[in-house]
């Protein structure tokens, strides 16, 4: 896990429907931050363990979620314990290998930002969400 | 069985278009192969050695006569007029064009069928005891509980990406018949004074590292069974090893964690999940269990003697000892039909056979039939009058052969004639060992047997779990197979012990006969193979098959 605290404070909070097309570098890595600075923005990588950065979790407005590549589906049960287990209730973004056709599951795991990976088209991915009319598990929302 | 309602239908029709956009997509070349390969996996499709393998899911082994013949039709409409039914209660198609595709799965959507996770590294079809609702030695129907199980994994958005496949099977019985500790989670319905409640098994499996499945909670309430499997789930998907897929199954990792602390990353996990949303109601429950009612059986009483048309008839009262089973309500039978026939691959059904298995499905069964584990097929709910009837029937389309258990009805994979991950054949060996076995009363003689056949390590046809098991090893390029015996599956599961060296496929026969004479020769009376291997020991067997009889 690499804790990141930002400079000049968190990003907007963006709704559900907000994309960013291609990489937005928002953050400014900081690893000499003193661990015990209460964080208001977190990268989590996908092997973190949510104990170690708990203690951040209610200051925490904007937590970014690494999609190391598509096949990974760590990031999908980081985000479910944030919402279910640790209760946390501000941004998530996810930002990595991230393709249009993961959106629809992603979101249903109570991500509620993405960073589309460059070469993925908008419309499409915002398609991607609400594609069925069933689903057959509740989802976590945000 | 579990029939569909109109959001069911919609949701396969939205995941047939989804899938038809992604294939379009990939054929104008604006979607990656790696991309693609993982989403049509997660269809049913494979790349295979020869062509694309297409493999439909047959949830719990349950089919409808309907669906028997649409996938007749499918396989001549799509394939080459045959089907391939697997160890899993799946049946697969061999030579589907990937053009096709779209249109075939809405084929099998229009028959409330789909091919979804029954590949990919998710979780597949679950599977359970082929005498679900019949079986005498029944404690619950399993399959209220294998249907939710297969909805609640649909789709399921947390688990689509796990380190690797992931397999769970159910049964409801005093004997195990879905072989429980071989999965990734067993699950065994048991019941007490305070009612039902689930066994929970996890980490069993076999491939490269065969393993049985350990006991993580011995009595877990019905009502929680989604939100403790999605807790066992959380953890895999999160402490899985990613980085050498054959070590990412869950047997290694609970192997690697130990059964304690497993248990209670488990427990941990359950704890913001226990009691939420997603627990059971006994509304739900009740609506599953519909589903499942008893069909309506016509009030009779059993039968003992066999019908008089064909009392002396020989044949018949060979197959009705061998191949029919009883069951719960009295006057009624259930049928055990052998798809491991003289000339045909184990498994394997032509457009005909399923159409045919159709009308007897209908004629006779409440229009229902199941596909077992071991590759065959059970007519659940015949009345015992009716059994001479159907025995004619089956042999006029050579579906009456009495070999239940026996020596030639082997469980075997396609093996190298028709999988790109084969080390060696295995449909020929399975042939060489029927030819061997041919005579009806000599494999009679010898008695239960299970003979399980894989051609690589991925253990498709559940060798380590024969009583003999054969491996196809690649030896410098020549087909070559490892032989174990003792095996078991079911309720006292265990992995057979490797017997020696590799031999070649010319010999292989020969070498599983020397195995059956050297248990006849030592067996006391009623000594099943393992029994026998047990008392005497591997190293009589080994040098029987190694250098011949030893009595
Ligand atoms: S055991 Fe190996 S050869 Fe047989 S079907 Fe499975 S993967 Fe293919």
């Amino acid at each position: 896990m690499r804790l990141i605290t930002t400079v000049n404070g968190y990003p907007e909070r963006q709704e559900i429907d907000s994309i960013w097309s291609g990489y937005d570098e928002p953050l400014r890595l900081d690893d000499e931050a003193p661990r015990s600075k209460a964080a208001s923005s977190l990268q989590i990588e996908a092997d973190a363990l949510p104990d170690a950065f708990q203690s951040h979790l209610e200051t925490a407005r904007l937590i970014l979620l690494h999609l190391p590549v598509f096949t990974d589906g760590r990031p999908y049960s980081l985000a479910a314990m944030l919402r279910q287990h640790y209760r946390y209730a501000g941004e998530i973004r996810v930002f990595g290998d991230v393709r249009s056709a993961q959106l629809d599951h992603l979101h249903r795991c109570g991500i509620n930002s993405f960073v589309l990976k460059e070469d993925q088209d908008a419309a499409s991915a915002l398609d991607q969400i609400g594609y069925f009319s069933k689903w057959y598990q509740p989802n976590i929302s945000a | 069985m579990y029939q569909y309602n109109e959001a069911d239908r919609r949701f396969l029709q939205q995941r047939c278009r989804q899938f038809r956009d992604q294939t379009n997509q990939f054929l104008a070349g604006n979607l990656p192969a790696e991309e693609f390969q993982q989403l049509r996996l997660r269809n049913g499709l494979y790349i295979q050695r020869l062509a694309p393998m297409l493999r439909i899911a047959i949830p719990y082994g349950e089919i409808s006569a309907q669906q028997l013949r649409a996938l007749a039709a499918i396989t001549r409409d799509f394939d080459k007029g045959y089907a391939h039914f697997t160890t899993r209660q799946n049946i697969q198609l061999n030579w589907p064009k990937l053009e096709a595709m779209p249109d075939l799965l809405d084929r099998l959507a229009d028959a409330d069928m789909h091919a979804i996770q029954t590949s990919g590294s998710c979780i597949r079809n679950i599977t359970s005891d082929q005498f679900a609702g019949v079986a005498i030695d029944e404690i619950a129907d399993p399959r209220p509980w294998a249907e939710l199980l297969r909805q609640w994994s649909t789709l399921h958005p947390e688990f689509n990406w796990l380190p690797r496949k992931f397999k769970i099977a159910i049964t409801g019985a005093a004997s195990d018949r879905a072989a429980i500790a071989v999965h990734d989670i067993g699950l065994r319905l048991q019941s007490d004074d305070a009612g039902l409640y689930f066994q929970v098994w996890v980490g069993g499996g076999l491939g490269r590292t065969p393993l049985i499945g350990v006991c993580i909670n011995s009595r877990l309430e019905p009502k929680h069974l989604i939100t403790y499997l999605t807790a066992i789930l959380r953890v895999y998907n999160q402490f899985g090893r990613r980085d050498n897929k054959y070590k990412a199954r869950i047997k290694i990792l609970v192997k690697a964690m130990g059964q304690r602390a497993f248990e209670a990353a488990v427990n941990n996990a359950w704890l913001a999940l226990k009691d939420g949303p997603e627990t059971i109601d006994e509304d739900s429950i009740a609506q599953f269990s519909a589903h499942f009612s008893r069909p309506n059986y016509l009030p009779l009483t059993d039968q003992n003697a066999p019908s008089e048309i064909i009392a002396t008839d020989q044949p018949f009262e060979r197959w009705r000892a061998q191949n029919v089973l009883p069951h719960q309500q009295p006057g009624y039978a259930a049928v055990h039909i052998s798809l491991k026939r003289t000339g045909v691959a184990p498994g394997d059904v032509s457009d005909r056979d399923l159409e045919a298995l159709a009308d007897l499905a209908e004629r006779y069964s409440f229009g229902e039939a199941r596909v077992t584990h071991e590759q065959n097929i059970v007519l659940a709910d015949v009345e015992q009058s009716k059994l001479p009837e159907l025995f004619m029937a089956l042999g006029r389309h050579n579906l009456d052969r009495a070999n239940r258990g026996l020596a030639t009805d082997m469980i075997c994979c396609p093996g190298g004639d028709y999988c790109s991950l084969a080390n060696a054949k295995s449909i020929p060996v399975a042939a060489a060992i029927e030819e061997t076995f041919h005579d009806a009363e000599a494999e009679h003689d010898l008695g239960p047997l299970s003979i399980n056949i894989s051609g690589c390590m991925n253990a498709c046809g559940h060798h380590h779990v024969g009583n003999i098991g054969i491996l196809g090893v690649d030896k410098k390029g020549e087909e070559f197979y490892q032989l174990s015996i003792g095996g078991e599956p079911g309720e006292d599961a265990r992995i057979g012990r490797i017997l020696g060296p590799s031999v070649a496929r010319a010999e292989i026969h020969w070498v599983v006969q020397r195995l059956t004479q050297c248990y006849q020769a030592h067996r006391s009376a009623e000594e099943t193979f393992n029994q026998t291997l047990d008392r005497i020991g591997i190293e009589v067997f080994k040098s029987a098959a190694y250098e011949g009889l030893t009595s």
